[in-house]
C-alpha cells in the first residue's frame, strides 16, 4: 500500500509523541480534522515565523514543520513529492515560494543535529476564548511560542 | 620458469580485480527497500537501540551462513526447508511473495501459490535456521507493497510453476515493476478491498455492492492520510543516520569475516546498483 520514499531523510531532531494527539477545532470533523488544524498552524508559522498557541498544539506542530523543511533541504524543491507536500500543507500558495527562496536556503548549511525550530513554554494564561455579544468565554491553558530559527524578530530569552 | 612467470601475472591481475571490487559504493539509497528487516520497529515504544544491536549481530551471523537474496513483494521466490519426516529431508515451495512484515529477527515473508486448484499461502521467517535455501526465481516489484488481495483474485494471478527456471536479473539495471492490474472474483470478499488505495486491483470500487458503499463520506475519503508526514515517519521507520551506520556495520562485519578466511560471502548487495 504505502511505499517507502527513498533515499531516507534524516531523523527529526525534536521529541515526537508515541501516539498522535487529538486536536479539535469547530469547523473540522474528525479524523481528518487533526491534519486540517495542523495545516492551519503550519501555514501561519511559515507566514509569521513566530506564533503563540496552546502548548500541546505547538508540540504537535513542531515535527511537521521540521519534516517540511527537511523535505526542502534534502530532497530539493523541484522534487515531485516535496512539491505535493508543500502544496498541501501551505494553504497560501505564495508561502511555497517563501519556503523555496527564504526558509530552505536558510537551513541548507545548518548543522544536521540541530532542530530548525524553537519551542518556548509560557506560563498558564487565562485568555478570552470566544465573545458572544456581551458574554465572554475564557479559557485557561499553558501556552507556548514556536518559532523558526533565524527569524527577523529579537531573540526570546536574550 | 615461464609457468612461474605466468602464475605470477595471474596472481597480480586477481589482486587488481579484488582491489577494484573493494572500492564499491559504500551506501545504497534503496537500503530500506532491500533490507526492511534492518529497520527499527514501527511501534514507537518498542524501539530499543540495544535490542536492535543484539538482533543485528545475530542477523548478520545468519546471513554469513546462508545466502539470503534480494526479493520484493511481487517477486517469485523458492524456499527449501528441512523437514525431518519426509523421505528426502527437504521440502521446496515456490510462490509469489505477498507480504513482508516485522522488524529484526522476526522478519517474515509469505509466499502464495495455487496447488491442485487450492490457494496456499506459506509464511516463512527469514532467519529461521531450518531454512536451507532461498532463491529468487524472478526479481520484480508490483504496484503495491502488500498483495493480500490475491486471495480474492482469480486463480490465474497466483499460479506459478513449481519447476520455474530462475530468470537472471542483469546486474546494474533497475528492478522491473510489473504493473498488472488484477481482476477480483465476485464480491463479497475477505476484506474491503474497495476502501483501500491498491493500485494493483482492477476496478474494485465498481464491483463492490451498494450496501458496502453506504457510508462513502467516512470510509472512502481517506486521501488525507498520505499527507500525514509524521504518521509516515513513525510507520516507515526510515532514518538516514541509522541506515548509514547499519551499512557501515555490515561492511565491517563482512571485512572481518573475509579476513579470517572463513567465507567470501557478501551481505550488502543491490541488484539495481550492481554491487
Amino acid at each position: 500500500m504505502a511505499h517507502r520514499i527513498v533515499p531516507s531523510l534524516p531523523r527529526i531532531k525534536v521529541p515526537i509523541g508515541h501516539i498522535p494527539q487529538r486536536l479539535k477545532a469547530r469547523p473540522f470533523e474528525a479524523p481528518q480534522g487533526r491534519l486540517e488544524v495542523l495545516r492551519q498552524f503550519v501555514t501561519r508559522l511559515v507566514r509569521e515565523e513566530r506564533i503563540e498557541m496552546k502548548a500541546n498544539r505547538a508540540e504537535e506542530t513542531r515535527p511537521y514543520i521540521e519534516r517540511l523543511i527537511q523535505l526542502g533541504v534534502f530532497r530539493g524543491m523541484n522534487d515531485d513529492y516535496t512539491q505535493e507536500m508543500m502544496q498541501w500543507w501551505l494553504l497560501e500558495k505564495d508561502l511555497v515560494d517563501k519556503m523555496e527562496h527564504v526558509i530552505v536556503p536558510r537551513f541548507q548549511e545548518a548543522p544536521i543535529n540541530e532542530p530548525y525550530t524553537n519551542l518556548f513554554n509560557l506560563p498558564f494564561t487565562r485568555y478570552e476564548n470566544r465573545v458572544r455579544g456581551k458574554r465572554i468565554h475564557y479559557n485557561a491553558r499553558p501556552l507556548a511560542v514556536i518559532e523558526i530559527k533565524g527569524n527577523p524578530y529579537p531573540e526570546i530569552g536574550a | 620458469m615461464r609457468a612461474a612467470a605466468r602464475g605470477a601475472r595471474g596472481l597480480a591481475s586477481a589482486a587488481q580485480t579484488a582491489a577494484k571490487k573493494t572500492q564499491q559504493k559504500q551506501s545504497i539509497d534503496d537500503f530500506p527497500l532491500i533490507y526492511p528487516d534492518f529497520l527499527p520497529s514501527p511501534v514507537w515504544n518498542r524501539r530499543s537501540a540495544l535490542f536492535e544491536r543484539l538482533q543485528r549481530a545475530d542477523m548478520l551471523e545468519r546471513r554469513m551462513h546462508i545466502d539470503i537474496p534480494e526479493f520484493y513483494v511481487g517477486s517469485i521466490v523458492a524456499v527449501t526447508t528441512s523437514e525431518p519426516n519426509l523421505a528426502t529431508r527437504q521440502n521446496r515451495f515456490v510462490g509469489i511473495c505477498i507480504r513482508r512484515e516485522r522488524p529484526g529477527l522476526l522478519h517474515q515473508f509469505t509466499l502464495r501459490n495455487v496447488v491442485d486448484g487450492l490457494g496456499v499461502e506459506v509464511m516463512y521467517e527469514l532467519y529461521n535456521p531450518t531454512i536451507l535455501k532461498i532463491e529468487t526465481l524472478k526479481l520484480e516489484k508490483r504496484l503495491d507493497t502488500d498483495l493480500s488481495y490475491l486471495i480474492d483474485a482469480l486463480p490465474e494471478y497466483s499460479t506459478f510453476d513449481f519447476n520455474l527456471e530462475p530468470i537472471a536479473h542483469p546486474v546494474g539495471t533497475p528492478v522491473p515493476i510489473n504493473d498488472t492490474q488484477v481482476k477480483l472474483r465476485q464480491p463479497p470478499w475477505t476484506q474491503r478491498w474497495e476502501l483501500y488505495d491498491f493500485k494493483g486491483i482492477d476496478k474494485a470500487w465498481l464491483q463492490a455492492t451498494p450496501y458496502y458503499k453506504r457510508k462513502l463520506r467516512i470510509t472512502k475519503v481517506e486521501d488525507y492520510m498520505k499527507y500525514d508526514l509524521i504518521r509516515a515517519y513513525r510507520d516507515d521507520c526510515q532514518e538516514a543516520e541509522h541506515e548509514k551506520n547499519t551499512q557501515k556495520e555490515m561492511l565491517e562485519f563482512e571485512r572481518a569475516r573475509h579476513e579470517s578466511g572463513a567465507t567470501k560471502r557478501r551481505i550488502l548487495k543491490s541488484a539495481a546498483d550492481g554491487i
